[in-house]
Parts: structure tokens; sequence; C-alpha cells
């Protein structure tokens, strides 16, 4: 049978299968009859007969249709045929595992093998067993420090593992301000400032003004001691349950102190007790948020972990700095990291100086964004890198809004004391079209006029010339948490991204006040405070500079001399050359401790435990960090000490003792 | 699709003839099967005390006074010791559901869900179309004064990915009120909610304010004639609140006058709030130290190392141990934290399904036989890492078997105790005490003090090696500011108080009132027909209501009675498992519980919340 005479067959096929199906569609669905009806039935009994002759029909019709294809056409056959099998061969084999079949499958018996070897040859130890005990060999050469106790400037320190505790002046911490410390503004500065002091009670002020106007060391060292007595007496009247609480003490200004305790809060802090804490507005803020919530927050922001200060302290940053809003994050290092990982994501571009501290880097790895780096603090290389980038868009026809690209620095580096350029910096940005992400985290409460940091410095605005600011407050504000600003879009944005927001306790409330307090000191007295400081600051300079000069350069000032973070650094020269920078100035350090003044032994100790958490590790160095509750008398101690501790190192050093 | 449900109804169903047996004839099989297996003498790794002290949970009406759960105590102690046999210490063998079949949303709720969110996005995206053509409130607005350049869209492209932010605009702002409520109170089991109020259709919030601001007195009479009303310390209009959403598992943000203010105090005489420096600096105190002591001591461990945050913890330490060449197997259901530090530690990462043991030891095998993708190096080394009640979930991790697994095949355990330590186990101990696992087993084990505690900051305990290891390793210990010394103490004293050392037994009335509150509330939550996850004795219960409407109308009806409950919708969850979660803490009575299970118990009724009662959720 021919083409011509089969196809017709199939057709009614066809046709009597679908006339069938139509009838019953018709009848039986949509009518919605439950049972079919009689005229349902004879209908298929009409169409029935046809349908099946046909079907009976179909295989010899077929068959026939087949063997006269093959007469006439027999490659035609072939080729199809052979479709036709690959065809159903790749339906079959699709459903097999390729991975399975294709990879020689182990046997039972040799995957336990492979475990028992991995087991016990191939297994890493989880941490690296470097050096005796398995202790990193850098933890021998920097020394560890314990803090016993922090009384204004001076702190009770003990050093590796020692028991014995020195007497230091603190140059160690990041206290720039001076806020942490038992500090008041006198009435009458050294610097002539007469801005009144707030929220702080006249019994300090005396005692911290002679040690302002003292310049023998002597002088200070006596008062510190008085100071110690007069806290031992006070502790064994904090013991004493029964004491009467004095209402008479020195109120607040805004008379918060007051309210509460007509609240009658059971309070056991004595009178006495109370002066102390009071001379200080943080400690005194502290009390009295602790004394309302108790510590924790216990919980994250989303879910009842919001309370009031959080909120004031927010209003009170959005007010000081002039942005849209601002948002609390409960550390300052993941405020950092979360803010960059909100904003860049994938596909987007960073160009991030190679000297910035190591959250920076975390964000930037978490956003798995393209990174460029320049050299640190370079200009000449950040706008090699900015026009690299011009470049090639040029060539692929890009235009700039097609990715979101950001400009990341430190206002001030913690690990350089270096500046960032913004008056160069943002000139570029505007040019090329980038954002910036300004980390103001060590800038903040040091630079600028009324020390609202580098932006402030170099007369760049907020939110035009940078559009995201970050600000960690455990620095000059001495307390605990960070806070991101921007416009409205750029805060509440990260409300819902930021992942050290959304997904991490807040900070406790008591932070939050003691920030709010330091705040309002910055706020209240701004020039007389950064005054202080950039005093401070030029002595330290002016210091260092005659005392690098009369040790032969030896020592050298690696940071820029408008930083508090200031940074020394060993010179290179035919005496210094085969020292280790490390140890030598760690042994530096330790002697200085020794000897009553606190400092830092900073630089490559993380790359030497074998871990590179910077991009680019600073030299070794020793960092001292000036303070605006420093005296003139505490600077002259800490160059003394460090002078006599490096002739004593060097010289032991010559010895071969080290 | 259907089947999760109806075998959890069946499962209910089978606990209610149990309590009929029980009434008739005592004590049923299970029990007397747990009881003999968990006996000290059986267990092989019980040479640590505390698991002989966890195996026994008696109430001791001697030390701890009247029992407030005198009538339902038998029943609650047959449930939770069924729960713990058969899910955390395996003495009895049951089918256990996995964790996709506890969730599995019935077909129907599924489909209104998909039409609920279809119905939102068109909702939104036809307000997008008119907001670009008549303006919005979400359209920026160039300032002509103070123009921004990066407000330029030819130059910039915009700083947030639209999908994100008209999930943000159209989805999360419309009901933004049910979060980030504010509070002026401490955390406590009675919280002040500030009320707030929306003057830009939800795009913010602001706060009402003292009460005399409002000029409106209709709007006045609102809020004071109100049963809740009260006024906070600052004379702001807030709400009085039972707090079904802190993690104050122990309660020392309610008791905190008496436990640990006189310390905490004291601590500040001493040392300023914060010590500005990173740990290796000069920012290590004595208190730290002795912190750190406390915490090794607790969990018999040889070392250990206190951070400032428990989200850096995770995220900080974790790339210090893992890197290139090294394989990280992490449960689904991880925390952010840890997907971070996973992340950023450049290790391959594998993921198995949420607590399903087989499919752990499956992944190892295979991580092991197959060794490093492309170059087949075997691995350098691989650590599991699973926490120990999963925050979302209120299940613990099967840490027993996790352990055995590790053991066997030689992977590292990482255990992230931070919603378990001081909430689970006898004394407080977390998962691996609860779980009867020995701590030496666990490699690391990372916890917060944020929860259980009421401080902040977080831990790791482990081998002296791995500390020394770490203190210099970590960023969070070697770059980051340390944790403030007033927070160090206020963990320690907490810690003497959890151990009895301050010579009262509040600790262990902390840990009995916290178990017996979690497991009467999960009783009656069960009873009461609400689908919740979780097994009995953790503290934390979410309830699933699926439809985002429902999410909103939750919330709100729970505000409106008095109580602050959290709910959580994506990006936390799934899309689909939006769901209501409870808290419970030893601060709480049974007045309290009884009253917010009433009010549930009408809420549930209004917005037909009963899903594992059918289907249809009535």
């Amino acid at each position: 049978m021919s083409a011509e005479t089969f196809l017709p067959h199939v057709h009614s096929l066809g046709f009597t299968a679908g006339q069938a199906a139509r009838h019953f569609l018709k009848t039986w669905v949509i009518k919605g009859q439950q049972q079919p009806d009689d005229t349902m039935w004879s209908s298929i009994q009409e169409t029935a007969p046809s349908l099946w002759s046909a079907m009976v029909n179909f295989p010899l019709l077929y068959s026939t249709w087949w063997w006269d294809l093959l007469k006439h056409d027999p490659v035609h056959v072939l080729v199809e045929t052979t479709l036709l099998i690959s065809v159903i061969y790749m339906f079959m084999s699709r459903s097999k595992d390729w991975k399975q079949t294709k990879k020689d499958q182990l046997t039972k018996r040799e995957e336990e093998d492979l475990i028992k070897e991995w087991r016990e040859n191939g297994r890493a130890p989880l941490v690296p067993t470097a050096g005796a005990g398995g202790v990193p060999a850098t933890a021998k050469d920097v020394p560890s420090f314990v803090v016993h106790k922090v009384e204004g400037t001076t702190m009770q320190v003990s050093m590796d593992n020692d028991p014995t505790i020195h007497n230091v002046i603190n140059f160690g911490t990041f206290d720039f301000l001076g806020m942490s410390a038992e500090f008041t503004a006198p009435e009458s500065s050294i610097m002539g400032s007469t801005t009144a002091s707030t929220g702080s009670s006249t019994a300090m002020t005396t005692s911290s003004e002679e040690g302002y106007n003292n310049d023998n060391y002597e002088g200070v060292e006596e008062k510190k001691d008085e100071e110690a007595a007069e806290l031992n007496n006070n502790e064994q009247q904090y013991g004493n349950p029964n004491e009467p609480v004095d209402n008479s003490k020195p109120s607040n200004k805004n008379g918060k102190r007051k309210k509460m305790k007509k609240k009658n809060v059971a309070s056991k802090v004595t009178v006495v007790e109370e002066k102390l804490i009071s001379s200080n507005p943080m400690k005194q803020a502290s009390v009295e948020a602790l004394e309302r919530y108790g510590v924790g927050a216990c919980g994250p922001r989303g879910f009842y972990g919001t309370i009031d200060p959080h909120l004031k302290l927010e209003e009170e940053i959005t007010e000081f700095m002039g942005s849209e809003g601002a948002i609390l994050y409960s550390d300052g290092a993941s405020t950092v990291s979360s803010t960059v990982a909100a904003f860049c994501k994938r596909g987007d571009l960073l160009v991030v100086d190679e000297g910035v501290r190591e959250p920076l880097i975390a964000g930037v790895k978490l956003s798995r964004a393209y990174v460029k780096w320049f050299k640190h603090n370079d200009m000449d290389d950040l706008r090699r890198v900015l026009e690299g980038v011009a470049e090639n868009d040029k060539q692929l026809g890009r235009a700039p809004n097609a990715q979101r690209r950001f400009i990341i620095c430190e206002g001030l580096y913690k690990n350089t004391g270096q500046i960032a350029a913004l008056d160069k910096i943002v000139p570029m940005k505007h040019e090329f079209h980038y954002r910036l992400i300004l980390d103001e985290s060590f800038s903040f409460g040091t630079l600028g006029a009324t020390g609202k940091g580098a932006l402030e410095l170099f007369n760049k605005k907020l939110m035009h010339d940078a559009e995201v600011v970050t600000i960690a407050l455990e620095n000059s504000l001495g307390s605990i948490g960070g806070v991101t600003i921007g416009n409205e879009e750029i805060v509440d944005h990260q409300r819902l991204s930021g992942s050290g927001y959304c997904f991490s306790a807040s900070s406790p409330p008591f932070t939050a006040s003691a920030a709010i307090a330091a705040l309002n000191e910055l706020k209240n007295r701004p020039h007389e405070l950064m005054t202080k400081l950039n005093d401070n600051k030029q002595y330290m300079y002016d210091k260092l500079q005659t005392f690098c000069e009369l040790q032969e350069d030896l020592l050298l000032i690696a940071s820029d001399i408008r930083s508090p973070i200031v940074f020394l650094v060993l010179a290179e020269c035919a005496e210094t050359e085969d020292i280790d920078e490390t140890v030598f100035l760690s042994e530096v350090v330790r002697e200085c401790l020794r000897r009553g003044v606190g400092m830092v032994s900073a630089g490559q100790h993380n790359t030497r435990a074998g871990v590179q958490l910077l991009r680019a590790e600073p030299q070794p160095s020793i960092r001292l960090n000036v303070s605006a509750a420093h005296t003139k008398a505490d600077i002259d101690v800490a160059i003394n000490v460090l002078s006599e501790s490096l002739n004593v190192v060097m010289h032991r050093y010559v010895e071969g003792e080290i | 699709m259907m089947l999760g449900p109806k075998a959890l109804l069946r499962q209910r169903m089978m606990d209610g003839n149990k309590l009929a047996r029980l009434s008739s004839d005592g004590v049923p099989a299970c029990v007397e099967a747990s009881s003999q297996s968990t006996d000290p003498a059986s267990d092989q790794d019980s040479d640590d005390e505390f698991i002989h002290e966890s195996s026994s949970y008696a109430y001791d009406e001697k030390c701890l006074g009247k029992d407030p759960y005198a009538d339902v105590r038998e029943r609650m102690e047959r449930l939770a010791a069924n729960d713990r046999a058969l899910h955390a210490t395996h003495t009895i063998k049951g089918s256990t559901k996995s964790h996709e079949e506890e969730l599995s949303i019935p077909a129907l709720t599924a489909m209104s869900t998909y039409l609920a969110y279809t119905v939102l996005i068109m909702c939104g995206r036809i307000r997008d179309l008119l907001a670009s053509i008549f303006g919005g409130r979400y359209i920026r607005q160039p300032s002509k004064t103070n123009p921004v350049p990066s407000d330029n869209r030819t130059f910039f492209a915009p700083i947030v990915k639209s999908w994100e932010h008209f999930y943000t605009r159209r989805l999360y702002h419309r009901i933004q009120d049910c979060w980030n409520r504010p509070i002026a109170s401490n955390p406590g089991a009675h919280i002040e909610v500030l009320e707030r109020v929306s003057t830009d259709s939800q795009k913010s919030m602001k706060l009402v304010g003292p009460i005399d601001s409002i000029p409106d007195e209709r709007t006045r009479n609102e809020y004071t004639e109100g049963e809740f009303y009260t006024e906070a310390h600052n004379g702001a209009v807030a709400r009085k609140c039972l707090n079904l959403g802190s993690y104050n598992y122990l309660g020392f943000a309610d008791d905190w006058k008496n436990t640990c203010q006189d310390e905490v105090m004291g601590s500040l005489e001493k040392f300023p709030v914060s010590a500005q420096a990173s740990r290796n600096e000069m920012g290590t105190t004595a208190l730290h130290r002795e912190l750190e002591t406390t915490v090794a001591n607790f969990l018999r461990k040889d070392d250990a190392l206190v951070l400032t945050m428990g989200f850096n913890t995770n995220a900080t330490t974790i790339p210090a141990l893992m890197g290139r060449g090294d394989l990280i197997i992490s449960d689904e259901l991880n925390h952010t934290s840890i997907v971070n530090g996973a992340r950023a530690s450049g290790a391959a990462i594998r993921i198995f399904r949420h607590n399903d043991i087989a499919h752990l030891e499956e992944t190892i095998r295979e991580a092991i036989v197959l060794g490093r993708p492309r170059t087949r190096r075997p691995w350098n080394k691989i650590m599991v890492i699973v926490e120990g009640v999963y925050s979302m979930e209120g299940e613990y991790c099967d840490l027993k078997n996790v352990v055995k697994v590790c053991k066997k095949y030689g992977a590292y355990v990482y255990l992230d105790e931070a919603h378990s330590i001081g909430a689970m186990g006898r004394t407080g101990r977390g998962c691996a005490e609860y779980t009867g696992v020995n701590t030496a087993d666990v490699d690391i084990m990372m916890g917060t003090f944020t929860k259980s505690f009421g401080g902040m900051g977080g831990y790791i305990a482990a081998s002296k090696e791995v500390i020394a290891h770490l203190r210099w390793k970590c960023a969070g210990s070697s770059c980051h500011n340390s944790l403030s010394p007033i927070v160090c103490q206020q963990v320690i004293t907490a810690f003497r108080v959890m151990q009895g050392q301050d010579g009262t037994n509040l600790g262990k009335k902390k840990f009995q009132d916290l178990r017996d509150n979690s497991n009467y509330f999960r009783m009656r939550l069960n009873e009461m027909g609400l689908l919740t996850l979780g097994r009995y004795d953790s503290p934390i219960m979410p309830v699933m209501l699926y439809i985002p409407t429902k999410i909103a109308a939750f919330s709100r009806e729970c505000y409106k009675r008095g109580l602050a409950t959290v709910v959580v919708g994506f990006p936390a969850v799934p899309l689909l498992m939006a769901r209501a979660r409870f808290c419970i803490s030893a601060a709480h009575t049974r007045e309290d519980l009884d009253m917010a299970l009433n009010e549930l118990e009408e809420i549930a009724d209004i917005l037909q919340l009963r899903y594992a009662r059918s289907p249809f959720s009535s």
C-alpha cells in the first residue's frame, strides 16, 4: 500500500477518535451529568464500529505502508530509522545518572580505605602547631597587657602573665578626647577657654585643675595617690547597703537624676561614690541607664531590642553631623563591614586604599564585588586606577551608571596614622562619578575644628562629597557601637540589609546613654576639647622631633602631624640593619611599661603569626595615642621614658641579650 | 504536600490518646524506656559530672517552693521526656519526621500565600507606576538648592537594587509597625512599648511622644482610656505589654537589681565603659581574664576567648580557623553570622539538610572520597558547623549523632550555642549537656552573652592551642575593640548566680522556671492546634502563619491585647514560611502565660491559625 492510500485511513482514525471525544466532553463533562444517558450510549454505539475497524486495521495498514516505502526509497527509511533510534536512546538515557555511570564507581571497601587513610594521615590539625606548646611565636615577641584599673589617664597594668602591677600613664588606648578618663573641664584651662562644664560636679574640678596646671610630674602622682586612697575608702562604704541615700548630692543640669530618685529606684550608691562617678558625665549617664534598663538589650533591634536611648543616640548623631539619618550598630567593626556589604554587591566596582583596617577588608571580601586597590594614600595611583577604569569603559562602550562604583578609604588610618587626602579624592570622585564610603571611626572627634572628622578638616560636605560615612563610637566617644550616617535612602536601606544590624542583638542601652553623654560633651565645648587635643598633639610632635634628633634619627615619626595616633618606626641605618624590628620595638614597649608609660607595639604581628588580615601589613612600630586629657607633664614623662627605654634596650641589644 | 500537617495531626492525636492512657494506667511505656537508658551507668560518655546531673528532671519542692504547675506536671514531664528520648538522647526509637516534612505547607495554604504575594506585588507595581507619573514619597527629588551629584542617574547607578528596594517600599513598609517597636523599660517579662504613628502612610514611624503633645482630644482619649496605657519614664505614651519576644531566657533583665547591680556598679568605678583598644593591645582587663576562666570552667574546656559581639565572634573566628583547602559543612539553617564567617574564610562550603544526620554523613563521605573539586587533592581539614538551638525553628541540634559521625570520619565540630547556653540543660550548660554529649568531643564551642546572661558579646571555648592561636589570628581579638569591662562583670555575676555561687538557689530556680514555662506554653499551644515547631524543653517556639497578611494581623492583634510578640517574614525565613515566634523566659509567671494563651486562643479563631488541626486551619 502506498502512502496515498494509507494516509486517509490515519485521518479517519483521528477523526473518529476526535468525534468520540467531543461528544464525550459535550454530554458528560460540560453538562455535568453524573451518568452517561441514553443519547450518549447511542452515540458511542454509532461511532464505535468505525473506530474499532480503524484500530484493528491500523497495524496492517502501517506495515504494508512501511514495506512499500522500503521498496521505493530505502535510503530515506535508513536515515529515518537511525534518527528515530537515536531519539529513543536519548530519551531513555536521560533517566540514567551519567555522573554515576561515567566515572569508575568505587567499591565500599575502597571508600573505607580512603576515609581511613584521610582520617589517620591526611587530616590537618585544627590549628597549626607552631612553636612550643602550640603558641604562635608572636605571642612571646609581643607583650600582652592586662589592665587592672583605670583612673584618669593612669592605669594599673600587668604584663606577660607577670602579676606585678605597674602604674602607667595611658598612651595605649584610643581615648582621644579623654572621655573615659575622669576628665572634667577645668574652670580656667591652660588654653584660656572659659566654656562652662556640663553635668560635672565641682568636687573633682579643683583637683583636675591642679593636674592641668601642674607641670611637675611628681605632683600628678601625688594626686593620683590621693584619689586611690579616696577610692579605697569609698569601696568600704559601698559595701554597706544600709547607708542612707543622700538626696542633697549635686543635681544634674537637666534634672533627670532628680526625677529618677522620685521614682524611688533602689540604689545603694553612696554619696561619696556618687561624687567619684559623677565626675565623669559618661559614667553618670551609664549609672542612670543601668538603673533603669539593666545591662543587656536581650534582642535584635527588630524584636524589642530597640530601647529609647538607641533612638535618642541616632537622633543626636544625626543632628550633630547634619545628616538625614543615622543607624546604630552594636559594634564598631561590624558597622563598617556590614555597611560596605549592604551597598556593594556582586558586579559592583570598589576602589579601595591598601592601608584600610580589617573590618573594611572584611566588608570588601563579603561584598564579592570587583576590587581594585590603590597604593596607600597615593593620589597619583588612585588617578591611575580611575583612569584605567574610564579607559576600559570607553573601549567597552559602557556608561558609568552601568555599575555602582565606590571609593573606600578611612579619614584617619588606624594602622598608619595617615590622613586621607580628601582634598584630592573628592574632586576625583566627582570627576569619575564614584561614590565615597568614608570610615571616620578614628577621625571623628580628632580632626576638624569641632571634631566632626576628616570631612570637616577638608571643608567637604557630608552626603554631597561622601555618600556613606561610618563612625565608631568606641574611640573618641569612649562607648560601644558604631553608626552609619548618610541620606535617608542609605540609612533606611541598611535597616533591612545591614547584617550586623538585622541579625545581631543591639548594644546595651547604657552604652548608648554613655555615648550620648560623651557626644554632649563634644557638642557643648568642641573648641575647648579640640584645642586641647591639638595642643597636646603639637606638643607631642615638637618634643618627638627634638627627641628623634637627639637619638640620631634612630626612631622616626611615621604618622601625619595632624594625627593623634603617633607611629614611631625604626630608621633604616647601619645600626638597625640586623634588628628584628618587632621584637626590638616590643622590648622597648615593655621597658616603657616598667617605667610607667603604657604604649603599644603595632605592626606585623598577624602576618608573623601566619595570617594576613590586612591588605598591606604596616611596618612594625610603636604607637602612642595623644589624648586631650593628657597634661604636658604626661607627654614629657612619656618622651623621657621612651628615650631611656630605647637606650636600655639598645644597650641590651648591643650586648647581645635580645 | 498535604502529608505534613496530617502526620502531625496524627501525632497530636496519639499524644491525646496517651493522655487518656496515662490517667488510667500510670506511666506510659516511652517514659520508662527513657528513664532506664538515660541511666548514667549505661551512658558511655558519662564520666562528666553534669551528665549524671542532667538525667533527672524532677521538681525539687523543698528547695524551690510550691510547684505552680503541679496539676499539669505529670503530663508536661511525660511529653518532654518523650521528645528528649526521641530527638536528643535517642534512647527510644520512633519515626522522626524530617524538618521538611514538619514544615510542609498545605497545598491550599501555599496557593493562597502565592496569591497574596501576587496581589501585593501587583499592587506595588501599580503604585510604582502611578508614583512615576504623579510623583510620590519614594521618588527621591533632587534638591534644587543643594544638589547632590549622586542623584544624577546618567552617571550614577541607583544605590539600592531595584527588587530589594521594591520589597522594602511596597511590602515591608506597609507592615513595618510590626517590627522595631521601641521600648522604654528593661527588656524583662513586662515591657513598656512606646506607641508610634505614621504620618506618611507607613514610610516612617514616629513616636507619639508625651500625651499632652497630642492636639486632638479624641486621639488622646483613645490612648488614655486604653486598657494597657501607661506613661514611660520620659513621659511618652506607652503600652504595657507582656514580653514574649526578648531573648531574656533566664530573666536577668527582670531581677537585675537584686542579682547583678552591686557588682556591675562596682566595676564602673574601676573601669571605663569601653576599653577603647583591641584585646591584644591594651583592651584586656582583669575582668576579661576572669570571665574567660569562668567560661572555660563552666564548659569544662581548657581555655576561652571573649569578644565584643556575638555576630562578630562567628564572623571572625571561622576565617581564623579555616582557609583555602579546607571544607566547611554547614547546616542549611545556620545563622547569617556563620554564613558570613564561612564565606569570608575562603574555604569550600557544603550544606547539609537541617538536622539530617544521614545527609551529613553522606556529605562527609563524599567529600573525603572525592577530595577537592578539580585538583582532587584531599581536604586539609573538615569542620562541621551546627547550632545548639536554631533561633527560627526552636529545634535543638541532634548533637549526639553529629558528634558520632564527626568522630567516625575525623571532622571537627563547631557548635554555636547562641540560644542554648544557659537555656538548655539541667544546669544551663547548653545543648551538649542536654543531649548528653561530653564537651571534650566538641572541638569549638561558641556562644553569646546577649541572651541568657543579659549582657553582650560572645565567647569561644576550646583547647589551649586553639585559643592561643585565635588570640592572634582572630580579627575580633587582634583588631576589633574589646568587650566592655562593665558587660564582662555582668556576665561574671550572671555565671555566679547560675552556678549557685552567690549562696542562693536562684540559679536553680531560674532553670526550673524556664523549662516549666516553656514546656507548659508549648503544650498549650499544641493543644490549641497551632502548628508549633521545635521540641519540648526548648524555650523558642515558632508558630506557623504562612500567609503574609497574617503576619501583620497576628502582630497587631497581639499588640492590641497587650502581648509583645515577634513575627518573622522574608528575608529571615523563606518567603512561604512566615511565622510568629515566642521566646519564653524564667521571669514569666504562670498567670502571665495563661493570660497570653487565652488571648492567643481568640486570635487563633479570628485569624484561623490552627494549621495542625486541618489544612483549612479552622
